[in-house]
């Protein structure tokens, strides 16, 4: 195998982990995959915590339905911890052994859980434990079995896996079920941005941006005219930075107060009363399928706007039409084209070879070809009018189909309005419902539903806030530009400041030549991320049919079948599974690091005729890749395991006994 | 713009490229980008055709004041809008032998797009349509009927 791989885990006394368990995973080309196996809660999620904890001092899996999170558990092994007096302290760690042939690199962090001193027994454990970790460490590998310290460890990791792609890399493969619902554009954007490596691009546009206004400031010393008009210029810059500033503040307003939202809907979620409970199940559901409606209310007004234009075209010019079509129907009767001469005159003077004025034709050749072209010139110009006629004749007729068309798509449209005012009638019924004490006896959910509104007052407030902010930041983009070009000509006018000029018009340059380099990289990534989604989405998938998947310049996903274009939201558990797994994949291999990927509870959600089928397809999925699976003991079934046993370099089952799991070879 | 003999239509080919107002070019911009437009996301040729049709019907042709830019290629008209256009020239002129002179036809057609296309910017950003899609849509199906006068 070519690409890196994790050679060996070892992980000591983290979280369920008790003393020193090595993970060795090494795979070959022919067996590319490891699977780790284990009930619910042994400590499956823990091994990807583990790897990008000691990677990016984080823990990518927290569970969102527990109160606390993981991240309030202690990081060391809770066994373990039961040995400590208040103020002592155990210290744990994770090392990956990584590299192509051979171990290369051994990146290893420490981290530590303390007992408060003041901690009293019967304290819940985040109040009497605290964690912390440890800074990266690197041990490498100089030939042979010469391991020394590596100082810089943070830059071979962005070699091999940096922070912004990781996620591609090492995931949840549960969450992935979230990846493709209502708003996913935005993350399938952010995620090409992720892997276009355009970050340099971005910073050298925002590095010139500075070295432009520097150049230009020092037009302020000049006095004069030029004076006023560099400092109206700056003034005008500074109002657009700070117009942006509030739009960027505002927009992280929004996402904090969403955070807040989304935290009361887990705790009337997980409401004790029933009827809570189902409503905000209800509501849930509405909101997705208001999401849902509104991706199709713009869907649909795009379709009006092109069915209207189309027909607009036809419509309002179909008198133009009619009149040319009787206009050319005379034409083609009279064969008028040259004053006084039909085709059949023509025609009849060269079989008589006599012309009008009584010259021979077989005297006079000159006649003869003259008669020819005339009549060459009426057949075109005849045929001409008859192809125009009967293409107006055409677009005549296709007038209708056209209106009809347009019709239906308003129908639709309205159709699609009316489906949202209803369910925005049924989303204030179960707000007003959550609120009124004499349907709900809960005071909590009350005073929760109570916050949920203000908050969402605040969101749409701030909402129409940054919609004309950025209006304003659109308009001040003008002026800036209107004063800019006042301040040029200025310059201009006078010689000796023609290089600072210059120097300024050279920036504008080579910054519209980078964003110009900016777009194509994206625009070629998303091309590439387009042919690989639909590479591993055939693939992976159990249809023998070929499924064409086009990712447009919006980033919207789009895949069709042999019946035609599937809606996203109509796509079954493990289509939609597969199409988040084929998506990872796509963009795990543009960004252009080789390195492993490791995938918690790929098959979590899909049920089982469906997941076997797909597990025939896994051998093929990243077969130059090591792949690692943490299953669930009901995803690893023994169907599942025969399919991919071929390709299995190592298997291990995940033993959880008395809180602590030990790994054993399956 | 009438001929008065049929050798004042000179036989040339038409531009390339379908020409705008460039100061006119937001307008049809707007049209497009507003999720409130009626003609959100339509492509520039669909919405030049729809100009054209309703400056012939609200207004007179403008000329073109400012720098003319190319808005598509003529070659991303279908047939059918082809021969809308050469139609709307026939109509114009009142004489079929227009149609040798394919850079008028098409020059025909950029004035009057050019005027259709602010009284339709007006329209549909304007105060007076509370609903513009479907105040368009039942005027583009009234406009279809052939008038009495027009039945063969």
């Amino acid at each position: 195998m070519n690409n890196v791989q994790i050679f060996e885990l070892e992980i000591e006394d983290y979280r369920q982990y008790e003393g020193n368990q090595t993970i060795p995973l090494e795979t070959t080309s022919e067996k590319h995959i490891n699977v780790i196996e284990g009930q619910n809660g042994s400590g499956k999620s823990n091994i990807l915590n583990a790897i990008t904890l000691c990677f990016y001092g984080e823990e990518t899996h927290t569970d969102s339905n527990d109160d606390e999170g993981l991240e309030s558990d202690p990081l060391v092994n809770k066994k373990r911890l039961k040995e400590l007096d208040p103020g002592e302290s155990i210290q744990g760690h994770i090392e990956i052994k990584l590299g192509k042939g051979e171990p290369e690199y051994a990146f290893r962090r420490t981290f530590s859980t303390a007992r408060q001193e003041d901690a009293a027994e019967g304290d819940r454990e985040e109040r009497q434990f605290n964690s912390s970790i440890g800074d990266l460490r690197l041990r490498q590998r100089f030939g042979g079995n010469d391991w020394r310290p590596n100082p810089n460890p943070e830059n071979i990791l962005r070699e091999i896996l940096p922070t912004h792609v990781h996620e591609y890399f090492l995931f949840d493969g549960e969450q992935l079920d979230e990846f493709f619902q209502t708003g996913y554009t935005d993350h399938v954007r952010a995620a090409v941005l992720d892997v276009s490596h355009i970050e340099l691009l971005n910073s050298a546009v925002g590095h010139l941006g500075k070295v432009q206004r520097d150049f230009e400031s020092e037009s302020s010393e000049l006095g004069g005219d030029i004076q006023d008009l560099q400092e109206r210029k700056e003034e005008a810059s500074q109002e657009l930075e700070r117009l942006k500033q509030k739009r960027d503040e505002l927009e992280d307003e929004i996402d904090t107060a969403e955070g807040k939202i989304d935290d009361i809907y887990d705790e009337l979620a997980g409401s004790a009363d029933d009827d809570v409970r189902e409503m905000q199940q209800r509501r849930v559901y509405l909101e997705e399928r208001l999401d849902e409606q509104e991706d199709e209310l713009v869907d649909t007004k795009e379709a009006v706007g092109a069915s209207l234009a189309r027909a607009g075209g036809i419509a309002y010019n179909a008198d133009a039409l009619r009149y040319a079509v009787s206009e050319l129907e005379e034409y083609e009767s009279s064969q008028n084209g040259v004053s006084g001469l039909t085709e059949e005159l023509l025609r009849g003077i060269l079989s008589r070879e006599t012309c009008v004025c009584g010259a021979d034709l077989t005297e006079c050749d000159s006649s003869r070809e003259h008669i020819k072209d005339l009549l060459e010139e009426q057949t075109t110009e005849s045929q001409d009018a008859i192809e125009g006629r009967l293409r107006m004749e055409r677009a005549l007729r296709d007038g209708e189909s056209l209106i009809e068309g347009l019709l239906a798509d308003l129908s639709e449209l309205e159709d699609t309005r009316t489906a949202i005012d209803e369910n925005e009638t049924e989303l204030a019924n179960i707000s007003a419902q959550l609120e009124d004490e004499d349907i709900i006896d809960n005071e909590r959910a009350q005073e929760l539903e109570q916050r949920r509104r203000d908050i969402q007052g605040r969101i749409s407030k701030m909402e129409r806030e940054v919609g004309e902010l950025n209006g304003k930041i659109e308009q001040q983009e003008d002026v800036v530009d209107e004063r800019r070009e006042e301040w040029k000509q200025a310059m201009r006018e006078q010689d000796e400041h023609d290089l600072l000029v210059r120097q300024s018009e050279f920036i504008d340059s080579a910054t519209d030549k980078l964003s110009e380099i900016k777009r194509e990289i994206l625009e070629q990534v998303r091309t590439e991320t387009e042919q690989r989604l639909e590479r591993y989405y055939n693939d992976l998938i159990w249809k023998d049919e070929d499924y064409e998947v086009v990712l447009t310049e919006e980033y919207e996903v789009r895949l069709y079948g042999p019946d035609g274009r599937k809606n996203l939201g109509s796509l079954s558990a493990g289509e939609r599974q597969v199409l988040a797994l084929s998506f990872m994949a796509a963009l795990s291999k543009i960004s252009g690091f080789s390195a492993p990927v490791v995938i918690d509870t790929p098959l979590g959600r899909i049920s089982s005729e469906p997941k076997q089928l797909i597990a025939q397809n896994v051998p093929d999925y990243l077969n130059d890749t090591q792949v690692t699976f943490l299953m669930t003991d009901v995803e690893y079934s023994e169907d599942v395991r025969a399919y991919i046993s071929n390709e299995v370099a190592n298997e291990y089952h995940l033993e959880f006994q008395n809180g602590v799991t030990q790994v054993v070879d399956r | 713009m009438s001929q008065d003999s049929e050798d004042s239509y000179e036989e040339r080919e038409p531009r390339r490229d379908v020409h705008i107002d460039s100061e006119r070019r937001e307008m049809f911009e707007a049209l497009q980008e507003s999720e409130d437009s009626p003609f959100y996301q339509a492509e520039n040729h669909d919405l030049f055709m729809f100009a054209l049709g309703y400056g012939r019907e609200n207004t007179m042709p403008e000329t073109i004041k400012n720098e003319k830019g190319a808005f598509f290629g003529r070659a991303s008209l279908s047939e059918r809008q082809q021969a809308v256009i050469e139609a709307v020239a026939v109509s114009e002129e009142r004489d079929v032998r227009v149609l040798r002179d394919q850079r008028m036809v098409y020059e025909i057609a950029e004035e009057y797009a050019n005027a259709g296309i602010e009284l339709l910017h007006g329209r549909v950003f304007g105060p007076a349509d509370d609903e513009p899609r479907r105040e368009l849509a039942l005027e583009v199906k009234e406009q279809y009927q052939p008038e009495e006068d027009d039945e063969p």
